[in-house]
């Protein structure tokens, strides 16, 4: 047994060893540049400090980084503790320009303003479209933050259980009306199975282009393209609301839409035989796939094309969240050369990590490993935390992809998907309205108008049978009186630019 | 003045005393002992089978488990998600530090609680109301996270372990019943042994805390579980995560991150391939890993429940 | 049956001291260690607890999250007029004290009635193992619980599986707004009965077994024992929550209700904290949030100082 004073020794000796290296860390005698940097997480929090993988980092990029995370579901409120309470870490990331608070301490000067620095690291300025650092500016011109991108089109998939419809005799519907037919037919053959099931309203999005409009957005009105109308104004997805109504009054769509909170509720449906069509994000398929072949071998799943001739995909805002860096930051040259090198010389890092421990090389082409292949010490949340930006252009990665398929032993699917894909995105739909711009009674009051005179039908239409078009129609009158008459005006004249949005030029 | 009792004795009942007696009472007639039994039976299932399937989940491979969500007994038997738990480092230490915060912030919560309850419990002393009044107060309001935080900032709690034990220290709720406890203390034993000589902290931890092991253990048991059960704390006033409580990457790993934006009326914007949802027999395993340790602690403390507790039967 | 109402005390006590010639400096002098007891809790109180509430002043001020407060500019009643003023506030208020109220009335005596039901059971390791297995779901968040209420209650759930299974026609527990509020309090309930009859227990443990030995030497039957002494000794424990409890009554239980709500009950299933929680939290008003809370302080204070003053007139202690 060690006895106290062993102990005590120990750890005083532990306590003085740790405060030894911190010092000599901070007082830079390897010159090293460090800095603090707070960001979310999506996966488990189970980050652990100083891995392996981080190691490699600092060592190549010469830096050291003291990373805080925190889960992305608490991050907001947490980060704006952090930020009232003045010590703001040398990185944080931040929804940005686009949110009132995040403006807010923009305008107060929380931020750097960082046009020098993209001009004098150029590698960071061209991660991003020109388009985008337009839109970010402030009214001075000045840009702040570095924005996260992600690739815009996100098409979800009417997915469908291929060897049920087979066995019923079933085809696949090419329209909506086919559609709503093809589920009667799987009713009267799968009693027991839900014909079609959804998570969200917002998995509905590539259903709403077959109405002819794009979901959850801003729209020029059908009489006049110099007016913009919010979707709750726009004929067309009032009529997706009724029609889903309908499909869920008649037992077509899943029960448990809208009460089940379980997250994949509908793919796990899909899978256990207990739906046979689901919408998921089209990037789902080889996890849908590999897990239905599980548990039923001979399970195949099909991907239904766009339903009819406007059908396509609603693009989103290609930023996801970002970064700003503090005002108060020692050096920051020495954060944007690191953040240079990162695009640059550490581009292979960034975007591969280490050979044998997180990618492999096969036929001369890296092959990205899954988590459950990679060391422990390499997996997807010790390397998530130390994430800064990667170029837009990498952010549609049809070879990685291939990879993927082909390492699912599903590669011959591989051009299939990319088919439908393409099928999906050939025509797209855009929210019109700029993020950027702020109307100030929506900032001010905007989600209460929305909450105390729309969120009734909005929330309940599909699943609250009683709901008229009369009362949708009506809520939207009360929202106007009640404010939404100045949103509407504010949106319209403080945003000139009402032409489709373009997202990916330069 | 309290008179002495006749045998000038306080006696202090032990547990065999306390059974011996109670059989002695009345027997409950065969059917009505029946309907008890039944009716807890049937409360011990329905929240017994919740449990069998976690644990079943836990035990299960996560196809099984969208296949049967249903599941009382494993599918596919796999220890994978245990595997899992034991081989992340992060969760070790947080189970780690999660059991010091509660067993030493429990007993400092006992400490502060049980002297501020039993001077409570004096409602004869001069500014009684206005002490019970500020105990009350902070029940109903809350200061709210931002002025919190900078306070703790201010005393260099903020991303110390110590943060989980000192916040929330003393509980008004608990207090107060603490303090209706010594209430029902009959004041002759009291009284007695001032009588005797002793001072207020004497007759405290002589006479008081001895006869309060039922309640000590159930506002123990409350301190404990709140410490255990905490993630705000953790998650709010901790910046450094290698020092979070379990709690707060049990959450990480059970919650649904993707529900986030998705509510109605709003595009989210989050990326969504960048969602990462934990296999479901992990989620399931979390669960259990993070509640079994302090459901065993129940059965431990129940003792105290019947042994040495009562009350002096004043002999008269 | 009087002597044996009357062999259950009310404990009041005695009297100790001398006091009217006294003069409240050397009462204070003389219960001196009684007060070095209470005051590090007070000290804690006073830092942790009353010295952050400066804060509150947010509620009255237009907040900039980097400013700070001390720089925000004061908007007034602003954030109470967006709250009383809203469309919705009628039916949340409504919402929240109908769902509280029924938590109190339906909630309230199932533990203690638990309590009772297992202190008659002799087998031991039976009353451990129901008390511990019932006091389990304590442990899970709602986001766990309320996925297994789904599973059991939802649309496609165990009962409606048998329901349809068996010719009959699915029940929509969850989504009918005639029976959402029932199935709130009930799976509330069922998720906090068991560690809502620990206390209980425990007050059970220490009533004086001499008080049933007079009952049952009087005569008295099994159920009037539990009338004239169980109850008279669990009644502290009850007041004393039951009081605590009305000063919550207008947190309807945040965690349960966004778990189970959905669009179809919304009308019947919104409660302040929800609205608040979408209306504010998610913009980060932290404004409205504090300006909610106070509001909601204010009316559990008044809750509990009336409730506080029915059990003095009722005889009772009362809590200060």
């Amino acid at each position: 047994m060690v006895n106290r004073r062993q102990f005590l020794t120990g750890a005083l000796l532990a306590t003085v060893s740790i405060s030894a290296c911190s010092g000599k860390q901070e007082g830079g005698s390897s010159g090293r540049f460090s800095f603090t940097y707070l960001r979310p997480t999506w996966g488990p929090a189970t980050y652990t400090k100083n891995g392996p993988f981080e190691k490699e980092l600092e060592r190549r990029a010469g830096v050291s980084i003291d990373v805080q995370i925190i889960p992305v579901i608490d991050y907001d409120t947490k980060v704006n503790t952090i930020l009232a309470s003045g010590d703001i870490p040398d990185v944080i990331w931040g929804s940005g320009p686009t949110s009132g608070t995040w403006r807010s301490a923009q305008d107060e000067g929380a931020f750097l303003p960082i046009d020098d620095y993209l001009d004098k690291y150029p590698a960071v300025r061209k991660a991003v479209p020109d388009s985008i650092w337009k839109m970010l500016r402030d009214d001075k011109g000045d840009t702040y933050f570095v924005p996260n991108l992600i690739w815009p089109q996100v098409p979800f998939f009417l997915y469908y259980r291929k060897d049920l419809f087979d066995k019923a005799g079933i085809a696949e519907p090419a329209s909506l009306e086919e559609f709503q037919a093809t589920l009667e037919q799987v009713k009267k053959a799968y009693p027991k199975m839900v014909p079609f099931t959804m998570g969200y309203e917002w998995h509905a999005k590539e259903i709403a282009t077959s109405f002819g409009t794009g979901m959850f957005g801003w729209e020029p009105a059908p009489d006049d393209p110099d007016t913009l109308a919010p979707w709750f104004m726009k004929e067309k997805e009032i009529d997706l609301y009724f029609w889903l109504q309908d499909l869920h009054k008649k037992g077509l769509l899943d029960p448990d839409y809208g009460v089940s909170k379980e997250p994949n509720f509908s793919t796990a449906k899909l899978k256990a035989d207990k739906a046979v069509m689901a919408i998921e994000h089209w990037g789902a398929y080889t996890s849908i796939v590999t897990e239905l072949r599980t548990i039923r071998s001979d399970g195949a799943v099909s991907v239904v094309s766009p339903l009819g001739e406007t059908a396509g995909s609603r693009a989103v805002f290609p930023v996801d969240r970002g970064f700003y860096v503090s005002a108060k930051i020692k050096d920051p040259d020495g954060f944007f050369a690191f953040l240079n090198w990162t695009l640059t010389e550490g581009s292979e890092l960034r975007r591969w990590g280490v050979e044998g421990k997180t990618y492999k090389v096969e036929n001369g082409t890296k092959v990205s490993l899954q988590d459950a292949e990679r060391p422990k010490s390499y997996q997807g949340p010790q390397i998530e935390p130390l994430g800064f930006i990667g170029p837009f252009s990498e952010k549609l990665d049809w070879d990685g992809m291939r990879t993927n398929f082909e390492g699912a032993g599903i590669g011959k699917d591989f051009d299939y998907i990319k088919g439908k894909f393409d099928d999906y995105t050939r025509q797209e739909y855009f929210d019109y309205r700029d993020p950027t711009v702020v109307s100030p009674t929506d900032a001010k009051k905007g989600t209460q108008l929305f909450e105390d005179n729309l969120q009734k039908v909005a929330q309940s239409t599909i699943v609250n049978h009683k709901v008229t078009r009369a009362e949708w129609a009506a809520a939207v009158e009360k929202w106007k009186r009640a404010g939404g008459n100045a949103i509407l005006e504010e949106v319209n004249s403080l945003q000139k630019d009402k032409s489709k949005p373009e997202y990916t030029t330069g | 003045m309290v008179t002495k009792p006749e045998t000038g004795e306080t006696e202090i009942l032990r547990s065999s005393q306390v059974t011996s007696q109670r059989s002695r009472l009345e027997r409950n007639p065969w059917w009505g002992d029946t309907i008890i039994y039944l009716v807890l039976v049937f409360l011990g299932l329905v929240t017994l089978l919740p449990m069998l399937n976690v644990l079943a989940r836990s035990l299960s491979s996560s196809a099984a488990i969208s296949a049967n969500p249903l599941m009382l007994v494993p599918y596919s038997w796999t220890l994978d998600a245990y595997q899992y738990i034991f081989e992340t480092p992060v969760l070790m230490r947080s189970f780690g530090i999660t059991v010091f915060v509660t067993v030493v912030g429990t007993a400092l919560n006992l400490l502060f609680t049980t002297t501020a309850a039993y001077g409570l419990s004096k409602t004869y002393i001069p500014g009684y109301r206005f002490l019970m009044w500020l105990v009350i107060i902070p029940m109903l309001f809350g200061a709210g996270l931002i002025p919190t935080y900078l306070l703790l900032k201010n005393l260099g709690l903020i991303n110390s372990v110590w943060v989980l034990v000192i916040y929330g220290l003393v509980s008004p709720f608990n207090l107060i019943l603490m303090r209706n406890f010594f209430w029902s203390i009959p004041n002759e034993i009291e009284e007695s042994a001032r009588i005797d000589g002793a001072s207020d902290l004497q007759v405290l931890w002589h006479i008081v805390l001895p006869l309060s092991k039922p309640v000590l253990a159930t506002i123990g048991l409350f301190y404990g579980v709140a410490h255990w059960n905490d993630f705000f704390t953790g998650l709010f006033f901790i910046t450094d995560s290698s020092k979070w409580p379990l709690q707060v990457v049990m959450r990480s790993i059970i919650i649904d991150q993707s529900m986030l934006g998705m509510g109605g009326g709003t595009a989210p914007t989050a990326d969504l391939q960048k969602l990462v949802i934990s296999a479901d027999n992990i989620r399931a395993a979390t669960i259990i890993f993070s509640t079994v340790p302090i459901l065993l602690a129940y059965p431990f403390l129940q003792r105290y429940f019947v042994k040495g507790i009562i009350l002096g039967a004043v002999k008269g | 049956m009087s002597e044996v109402r009357a062999a259950a005390p009310p404990r009041r006590r005695a009297t100790p001291a001398p006091r009217g010639h006294q003069s409240k400096a050397a009462l204070v002098w003389r219960y001196r260690w009684i007060y070095a007891l209470i005051l590090p809790t007070v000290i804690y109180f006073v830092l942790f607890a009353y010295l952050p509430m400066i804060g509150l002043q947010i509620a009255f001020k237009d907040f900039k999250v980097f400013a700070g407060m001390w720089e925000s500019p004061w908007v007034g009643l602003e954030h109470f007029r967006t709250m009383f003023g809203s469309e919705k506030f009628p039916e949340l208020i409504r919402n929240t004290l109908l769902i509280s109220f029924y938590r109190i009335l339906f909630g309230f005596p199932v533990p203690i009635i638990f309590a009772l039901l297992l202190n008659e059971v002799r087998r031991m390791w039976f009353k451990r193992g129901v008390q511990t297995v019932t006091y389990f779901p304590h442990f899970l968040s709602w986001v766990v619980f309320a996925g297994i209420v789904i599973n059991i209650l939802g649309p496609t759930g165990i009962v409606n599986t048998l329901l349809v299974n068996t010719g009959g026609d699915r029940i929509n527990f969850l989504t009918n707004p005639d029976s959402f509020r029932a199935v709130l309090v009930l799976t509330g309930i069922m998720k906090e009965f068991g560690w809502g009859a620990i206390i209980y227990l425990a007050a059970l443990s220490s009533i004086d077994p001499e008080l049933y030995e007079a009952a049952r030497v009087d005569g008295a039957r099994k159920l009037r024992q539990i009338w004239h002494v169980t109850l008279p000794g669990l009644r502290p424990v009850m007041a004393v929550l039951l009081v605590l409890s009305l000063g919550g009554l207008l947190d309807a239980g945040f965690d349960q209700v966004f778990q189970l709500q959905n669009g179809a009950v919304l009308e019947v299933g919104d409660i302040i904290d929800t609205y608040v929680y979408r209306a504010g939290l998610l913009e980060a008003q932290f404004e409205l949030a504090t300006a909610v809370g106070l509001f909601k302080g204010v009316v559990g204070l008044a809750m509990i100082v009336s409730a506080n003053w029915v059990l003095r007139r009722m005889g009772q202690r009362s809590i200060w």
